[in-house]
């Protein structure tokens, strides 16, 4: 699946956490809700389905720290975006946004009543906006100081000393069909949590989807041949020798060096060093069993390829393929065309620790090497004692 | 806790995310369908709730575990498996997911808490199964909201329907329901703030280490060549601000090829990786990068160091390498390094390593085993 230019853009600000660039992505993520707040709160004096709903004393407090609020975080935001260049932290700046925007939707939510409106799930989009962009520590005193609201408040309202939904004249929802200003308010604010709530969790899984995945490529492949690396190898052949202790089937290990590799750096440079390890992993991956066999680079120009349920004969047989199909491939640089062999180790595993049936190969292949290189060397491994 | 989430969330097989699923969510089941049960065992609360959308919940909550149940049996036998257990995923996700929307429209969608409940069970989905699978649980789910709320908009059945008459007092809640919608509210929010954190935490733990693994050299831990030019660069226009001596060393361990060559890549890598590890000793401060740039060079960088003390450091790293004795079989062999140190006072990246560079094919020339040094004084350009 392709990602949008404009997601991995998103995913890269995210993850790089600057403080100025946060302020603003964390204003238009929060501003746009706070803005229809406010303006859904204007209904009471310009409907009258929607009059008597605020107390008389609470609503224009509200609107007005409302509106300054709004400002606040525009100024801000503003200000940071003059500066979203510069990466220096502005601890004081992410504090003057987080604090009072949280602690101001975390109020409106209280005093619309969490418990029966939609108003709880703002307390979480705005926690889940500010850990997106910020980290535990910078968002400590915003959360803290709103769990602290939280608790007072709710132990007020138990000891009375404030009504549950401290800026209304009634609860939203007291068992009676809901008022037709309140129908619409409820379905209204809903709308604006419930969506960016689900789209930021559904957001949040892909990203830890796609780091789960790169977090894999980088572990276990080869980054020029795209190969399995030495460690995706070496798990791999822990596994495949316990399976052959339990089932019994044959396996054999293939590792192969480039002939004179040093010499192929020296002579065409090392972009075309490059080249020819890739195309031997091309060929390798050609010439082995999807999905079965493991070809992988183990390091410079040493390759290895696992075969389970291949004896030492298959084993050969891949081998002379390979290292036939090696020998007749032309490289050109400079104008000029030259070939490169490769000598091969073979070893059939039998049993015991897996680390010395590759040790083994390593000195097959050193003989292969010693014997004037450009051939194959072959052996059963001897059977080790049993894995510990 | 961590091992726990990465055994669940990570590493966990598709079978594996089924059952953590279904005991998960079960219990809540079966703690809503006690609950109800109790309610409508007593008279004063009975006398409030809608019967006809009681006995669908607690029919409801039955079938729920049931599916729930059946699904943990289909994939039990298989669970240590890594083959995909689709239609016993989406199964779980639409028990689940439909079990508590249909409390959510019968409590009411937009007057309880039962939504966070719902938001919540979304962000666990998430974590769990593959994101198709909740993509067509979402939307089920979602048009059940939906489709609910068009009838209630077109008067075909009411809001709410579950609740009847005396649940409130004077505006208030009844103590029951006030109980019910305090515990669904803190629950559902707590849950969800709760998981929410984790989540984040993993994110971050796995950028981190992302990071980490794109700057290291696998075989000896040391910095990569990456990391070591980031390293150098920064160090670089950090010295034009402060105007301190900064020194590079190349290191090359002396006829490496023989070392592979006659005891195996084995030996060679065991030389690198011990290289490595001496490297990270002689390493004076953290500002000081030993890294690995490929093959058998390595390269060492020292910010605001005199040549003087750079030698000292090298001169000590390089007696410390020919010191030490490596085993491979019966044979005993040593190995040495050839150094080539320069001093910068100002230069691009790319002159120093050069400059390093020949430094280190003089200290080859002139036999292996031994530090050349140079300071440069910046070429007025």
């Amino acid at each position: 699946m392709k990602t949008p230019a404009w997601l991995s853009t998103l995913e890269q600000r995210v993850a790089q956490r600057a403080d100025r660039s946060s302020i603003v992505l964390y204003t238009l993520a929060i501003g746009p809700i706070l803005a229809s707040l406010w303006l859904l709160q204007w209904a009471p004096v310009l409907h009258p389905a929607a009059a008597g709903a605020f107390r008389d004393s609470a609503w224009p407090l509200l609107q007005g720290a409302h509106g300054v609020l709004m400002l606040w975080m525009l100024g801000w935001a503003v200000w940071a975006w003059q500066r979203r260049a510069d990466t220096t932290p502005s601890p004081w700046a992410v504090q003057a946004v987080l604090v009072p925007s949280l602690l101001g939707l975390w109020l409106v939510s209280l005093g619309m009543g969490i418990q029966d409106t939609p108003m709880g799930m703002f307390l979480l989009i705005t926690f889940v906006v500010g850990r997106g962009l910020f980290s535990m520590a910078q968002l400590r005193w915003a959360l803290w100081s709103g769990m602290v609201v939280l608790v007072v408040h709710e132990a007020a309202q138990y000891m009375d000393l404030i009504p549950y939904a401290f800026l209304l004249n009634r609860p939203v929802y007291v068992g009676e069909p809901l008022t037709p200003w309140w129908d619409v308010w409820v379905r209204l604010t809903a709308l604006l949590a419930l969506v960016p709530l689900s789209g930021v969790l559904f957001l949040l899984a892909w990203l830890l989807q796609r780091r789960q995945l790169a977090l894999r490529a980088l572990v276990l492949t080869d980054a020029l041949t795209g190969l399995a690396n030495r460690r995706a190898f070496m798990s791999q052949l822990y596994r495949e020798a316990h399976r052959h202790e339990r089932h019994g089937l044959p396996m054999s290990v293939l590792i192969m060096d480039i002939d004179h590799f040093k010499h192929v750096n020296d002579e065409w440079g090392h972009a075309m060093g490059d080249e020819v390890l890739r195309q031997l992993a091309r060929l390798l991956r050609q010439h082995t069993r999807e999905r079965v066999d493991l070809p992988a680079r183990y390091g410079g120009e040493e390759f290895v390829v696992l075969l389970p349920d291949t004896t030492l004969e298959g084993a050969q047989a891949v081998a002379e393929k390979l290292a036939v199909r090696l020998r007749e491939q032309d490289f050109m640089a400079k104008g000029r065309s030259f070939r490169v062999t490769m000598s091969l180790g073979v070893v059939q595993y039998g049993g015991g620790d897996p680390d010395l049936a590759l040790r083994e190969a390593d000195r097959n292949l050193y003989e292969a090497k010693a014997q004037g290189r450009d051939r194959i060397v072959a052996t059963l491994a001897p059977t080790g004692a049993t894995m510990g | 806790m961590r091992e726990f989430f990465d055994r669940i969330f990570v590493s966990g097989t598709p079978a594996h995310r089924v059952l953590f699923a279904v005991w998960s969510s079960t219990p809540f089941f079966i703690m809503i369908l006690v609950g109800h049960g109790w309610a409508l065992t007593r008279d004063d609360i009975r006398g409030s709730l809608h019967l006809p959308s009681m006995w669908t919940i607690q029919a409801l909550m039955v079938l729920c575990i049931v599916v729930n149940l059946g699904s943990a049996w289909a994939v039990w036998a298989r669970r240590a498996e890594r083959a995909r257990a689709d239609g016993a995923s989406l199964l779980v996700c639409l028990s689940i997911g439909l079990g508590y929307t249909v409390i959510t429209v019968l409590a009411g969608s937009y007057t309880t808490g039962a939504t966070l409940i719902l938001i919540g069970v979304l962000a666990i989905g998430l974590l769990l199964f593959p994101m198709r699978i909740m993509v067509m649980a979402y939307i089920v789910c979602s048009a059940l909201l939906v489709g609910h709320d068009a009838g209630v908009l077109l008067k075909a059945w009411s809001y709410a329907p579950a609740l009847g008459q005396g649940m409130f007092v004077r505006d208030e809640p009844v103590w029951w329901f006030a109980f019910w919608r305090g515990y669904v509210f803190y629950a559902g929010f707590v849950v969800l703030m709760f998981l929410l954190m984790v989540l984040f935490r993993r994110l971050d733990e796995m950028h981190a280490s992302l990071t980490q693994l794109s700057n290291t050299d696998e075989l000896t831990g040391l910095a990569n060549r990456r990391r070591f030019m980031a390293c150098l660069h920064d160090e670089l226009s950090r010295q034009g601000r402060s105007g301190q001596p900064l020194c590079v060393a190349l290191l090359d361990a002396d006829h490496f090829k023989r070392v592979n060559d006659r005891h195996g890549h084995h030996a060679g890598d065991e030389v690198l990786r011990t290289l490595g590890a001496v490297m990270l000793g002689s390493v004076r401060a953290p500002t000081d990068v030993p890294a690995r740039l490929g093959g058998e060079e390595f390269a060492l960088l020292m910010p605001q160091t005199r040549l003087a003390d750079a030698q000292r450091v090298c001169e000590r790293l390089r007696a410390t390498v020919a010191a030490q004795r490596f085993r491979h079989g019966d044979a005993a062999y040593g190995v040495t390094i050839s150094i080539g140190l320069v001093e910068s006072l100002g230069d691009e990246a790319e002159a120093i390593l050069a400059a390093a560079d020949r430094e280190l094919y003089r200290a080859k020339a002139e036999g292996r085993n031994r530090v050349r040094s140079r300071a440069r004084v910046r070429e007025a350009s």
